[in-house]
């Protein structure tokens, strides 16, 4: 009984790394999603504990058809402690914040909209602001969202990049340090 | 096909009225091909009597050439590689590889990183001179890939080119040494390699042409005060018409499409920030910062 249970274990595993790993083929075949355009950048802030830290990902949408937001989830950054997703929103102003505190955020004309039921049209680019939360002193580091959307029907993902540093700190006037930025502006590429 | 017009050409229409002879050589397959043609060197228009061509908006001349005479036998197998020997040492030249800003609001910081691999394309120039004289003929990459790997950090206010140190070659073509007539006496110089390094250069860029970042039709970015900060890809190359100079030639250089150049802003400052460009973010290759003050 062992070898024949293994085997069953083994194949489940095969099965679930081939879908972790061609999520595309597995779940939809959309494909125009663009994540990267914030390829290369990164950005970051210092938070008090319990404060939210606000970043900003931008999707571009080359599928041809109409597409809807349903849902993200935060990505983690290798070799960083992962804070906690905490809001998500749609940046339709001329502002967008690259590194922001509090939410919503202050000190730009954001003109928030709600995200999940945003329609992006064929050839429309949206910025996506989403908060993240982390309560204990540290740095935290996150590599983007991963943003589900749906399309006549199917239903696909992206990968939004938006690699973002946030360290908390223990008072307001104490910032985050040039080997922290370093490291995180490193990750990002 | 363009007909540089080097020094030697120009010698040759000095002397002769404005005309320049060329030998054209064309090969097709393994036969070869040649024509001689007279044709005026000048930016005036070739008269309807000669019938050879119109001159461009760009100033170039069209010129319909004589049908070819085959030289049978004697025809090389394929066209002869013109070979470029180098010609002297190399020099040391500060070019320009980018440009970098930053508020002038208290407190605010910025930081020019060049990391290894980050390559940049410098134009190449020929000549039939040995210093003078030179054309633009095409570009050549340069791979910063020696291992060094650094940056310069400044303060509020800083508003400078970027400038590196790439060493230029400069070649000559084989003709001396038994190489075939269609190579010339000619001259080619490009920038060959990368020090690496990377300071601020001797001229200021343009500051935003929209005043403050609020005008700006792009849009903007903000970063929080008291420690935000933005690590900014290069890798949307900027191209600069005078980068670098080949003698008296000055060359287009583009650097930062491989990313690896970023300008790290830090908000120290007790207002936001905001960054803007010259495209809407995050694409755009020129980038200008300033607080909520407008400075």
């Amino acid at each position: 009984m062992r070898p024949r249970r293994l085997a069953r274990f083994g194949l489940a595993c095969l099965l679930a790394a081939a879908c972790a790993g061609l999520a595309a083929a597995c779940g939809s075949s959309i494909t125009g999603l663009v994540g990267n355009l914030n390829h290369g950048n990164s950005a970051g802030i210092s938070v008090l504990a319990g404060e939210p830290a606000d970043y900003t990902g931008f999707l571009e949408n080359r599928t041809g058809q109409a597409i809807v937001l349903e849902s993200a989830r935060l990505l983690p950054l290798p070799g960083f402690a992962t804070p906690r997703l905490v809001h998500v929103t749609i940046e339709a102003g001329r502002d967008f914040a690259v590194a922001a505190r509090d939410w919503p955020p202050s000190g730009g004309d954001y003109h928030l909209h709600p995200f999940v039921g945003t329609r992006v049209p064929s050839g429309g680019r949206v910025r996506i602001l989403y908060s993240v939360l982390a309560t204990k002193l540290g740095e935290y580091g996150d590599a983007g969202i991963r943003v589900t959307i749906r399309a006549s029907g199917d239903t696909g993902s992206v990968t939004v990049q938006s690699v973002a540093g946030t360290c908390v700190v223990p008072s307001s006037d104490a910032e985050c340090t040039a080997s922290f930025q370093q490291r995180i502006a490193k990750a990002a590429g | 096909m363009g007909i540089p017009v080097t020094s030697a050409v120009q010698a040759q229409a000095q002397a002769a009225d404005g005309l320049a002879t060329f030998e054209f050589f064309v090969w097709f397959g393994s036969s070869e091909a040649t024509s001689t043609e007279t044709l005026p060197v000048t930016s005036a228009a070739i008269s309807a009597d000669g019938a050879t061509g119109d001159v461009g908006t760009d100033g170039s001349q069209a010129a319909a050439l004589s049908s070819f005479a085959s030289l049978g036998e004697t025809a090389p197998a394929s066209p002869p590689a013109c070979v470029w020997l180098a010609s002297g040492s190399s020099v040391e030249e500060s070019n320009r590889i980018g440009q970098m800003q930053d508020s002038t609001g208290s407190g605010s910081q910025v930081r020019w990183t060049y990391n290894t691999e980050a390559d940049s394309s410098f134009g190449v120039g020929v000549s039939g001179s040995l210093t003078s004289g030179y054309s633009g003929d095409g570009s050549y990459s340069v791979s910063n890939s020696i291992g060094s790997s650094g940056g310069f950090p400044e303060n509020a206010g800083f508003n400078e080119f970027v400038d590196g140190h790439f060493y230029r070659q400069r070649y000559a073509s084989d003709l001396d040494s038994g190489g075939h007539p269609i190579c010339g006496h000619r001259y080619k110089a490009e920038f060959r390699r990368s020090v690496g390094d990377s300071y601020p250069g001797a001229n200021a860029p343009a500051k935003d042409p929209y005043g403050r970042c609020g005008n700006d039709p792009n849009g903007l970015a903000t970063m929080a005060a008291h420690g935000g900060f933005y690590n900014a890809d290069r890798g949307h190359a900027t191209n600069y018409s005078g980068a670098a100079t080949i003698f008296d030639l000055s060359v287009h250089g583009q650097t930062g499409y491989t990313g690896d150049i970023h300008v790290d802003y830090t908000n120290n400052s007790s207002l936001s920030e905001y960054v803007c460009g010259n495209a809407e973010l995050p694409d755009a290759p020129i980038l200008w910062p300033n607080n909520n003050s407008g400075v």
